[in-house]
C-alpha cells in the first residue's frame, strides 16, 4: 500500500469520524427548533438525513461544529475581540 | 437628504425573518431622515433594484439569499452579481446579509469601486422557533442572529464609519456567544453558539474602513 492510499484511507475515516461527530450534536437538537441554512429550513430529522448523505448542507454544518470544537480548543472562544 | 436602498424579498420563511427584521432598521433610517427606498417582496427584482441604484443611494442593505457570485431578490432573482458593472454605486457602503456574497462578490465590488462592503463568507445561520413561526421579531433564538447583524446598519445611519459598524456587529455577536455558553443558559442557547460563531468568524470587511453615511 503506498502512502498516499494510507494518507486517503485516514483522510476517509477522519472524515466519517467528522460526520459522526456532527450527528451526535444534532441529534440533540430540541424538535421546537429549525436551522436556517441558506436557502432553507431544517428540522433535526432534516439536518441529520443531510449530514448522513455528505451533501453541501450536511457538510456546512460539520465545518460549523468542527470550527466551533477548534475555538474551543485553542481557547479562541474566550477571546474579547 | 441621502438615499438609504434596502432589499426584502420574504418569499419563503427565511426571507421573511430577513425583512421582518431589517424593517426595524428602516424605522431607524427615517428617524435619522434618510430617503428610504423599501424593495420589499414582489419590489425586490432586478429591475426595481437598478433603477434605485441610479438614483445613488449611500448606504445599500441587502437581504436575500445568494451565493459567492450572486445575492438575490424576491423568488431568488438575481439582483447583483460576478458581471455586473455598476458605477453609481461609488459612493455606497454595501451590506450584504446573506450567504458567502463576502468570499467573492464583496472584493470583486469593491474592486470595481463600491467604496465599502460588509458581508458574510461563509453560510448565514439562524435558528427559529416553532413557536413563534409567523412572529420572527418576537422569536427569542432569531433575535440572537439577526439583532447584531442589524447592528451593523444601525451604527452606519447613525454616522459611525464602517469599520466601526463592523466592530460593533462582532462585539454584539461576541457578547450573545459568551452568554449562550454560560452553563446556566437553557440547552437551546448553548446548542445554539457554534452557528453564531460561525456567523461572527464569517463576517468580513472590505473597501474604505474610514467610509461613513449622512443623512
Amino acid at each position: 500500500m503506498s502512502s498516499n492510499n494510507v494518507s486517503q484511507s485516514d483522510n476517509q475515516e477522519l472524515q466519517e469520524q467528522l460526520k459522526e461527530l456532527a450527528e451526535a450534536r444534532i441529534s440533540v437538537m430540541p424538535t421546537n427548533m429549525r436551522l436556517s441554512v441558506g436557502s432553507s429550513e431544517y428540522s433535526k430529522e432534516e439536518l441529520l438525513k443531510h449530514i448522513h448523505a455528505g451533501d453541501e448542507v450536511g457538510k456546512e454544518i460539520i465545518a460549523a461544529q468542527l470550527d466551533f470544537l477548534k475555538a474551543l480548543a485553542t481557547g479562541a472562544i474566550y477571546d474579547n475581540g | 437628504m441621502a438615499n438609504f436602498l434596502v432589499t426584502r424579498p420574504n418569499h419563503d420563511e427565511t426571507t421573511d425573518a430577513l425583512a421582518q427584521w431589517a424593517g426595524q432598521i428602516i424605522k431607524l433610517a427615517k428617524e435619522k431622515q434618510f430617503t428610504v427606498f423599501d424593495l420589499f417582496s414582489n419590489k425586490a427584482t432586478r429591475k426595481m433594484f437598478l433603477s434605485y441604484v441610479h438614483k445613488h443611494p449611500i448606504l445599500i442593505f441587502l437581504n436575500g439569499h445568494g451565493n459567492s457570485d450572486v445575492i438575490t431578490g424576491q423568488n431568488n432573482e438575481p439582483l447583483l452579481s460576478m458581471g455586473d458593472e455598476i458605477h453609481e454605486l461609488v459612493q455606497s457602503i454595501l451590506y450584504a446579509r446573506s450567504c458567502e456574497a463576502g468570499r467573492t462578490l464583496g472584493p470583486m465590488l469593491t474592486m470595481k469601486g463600491l467604496r465599502a462592503f460588509i458581508g458574510y463568507k461563509r453560510k448565514f445561520f439562524f435558528f427559529r422557533s416553532s413557536d413563534h413561526t409567523t412572529h420572527p421579531l418576537e422569536d427569542p433564538y432569531v433575535k440572537q442572529f439577526l439583532e447584531p447583524s442589524n447592528r451593523v446598519v444601525s451604527t452606519l445611519l447613525k454616522g459611525h464609519s464602517a469599520l466601526e459598524a463592523y466592530q460593533r456587529s462582532q462585539t454584539e455577536m461576541r457578547r450573545n456567544f459568551q452568554k449562550m455558553l454560560i452553563s446556566s443558559q437553557t440547552f437551546e442557547s448553548r446548542f445554539m453558539a457554534p452557528y453564531l460563531w460561525s456567523n461572527m468568524t464569517s463576517q468580513v470587511i472590505f473597501g474604505d474602513k474610514d467610509a461613513k453615511v449622512s443623512s
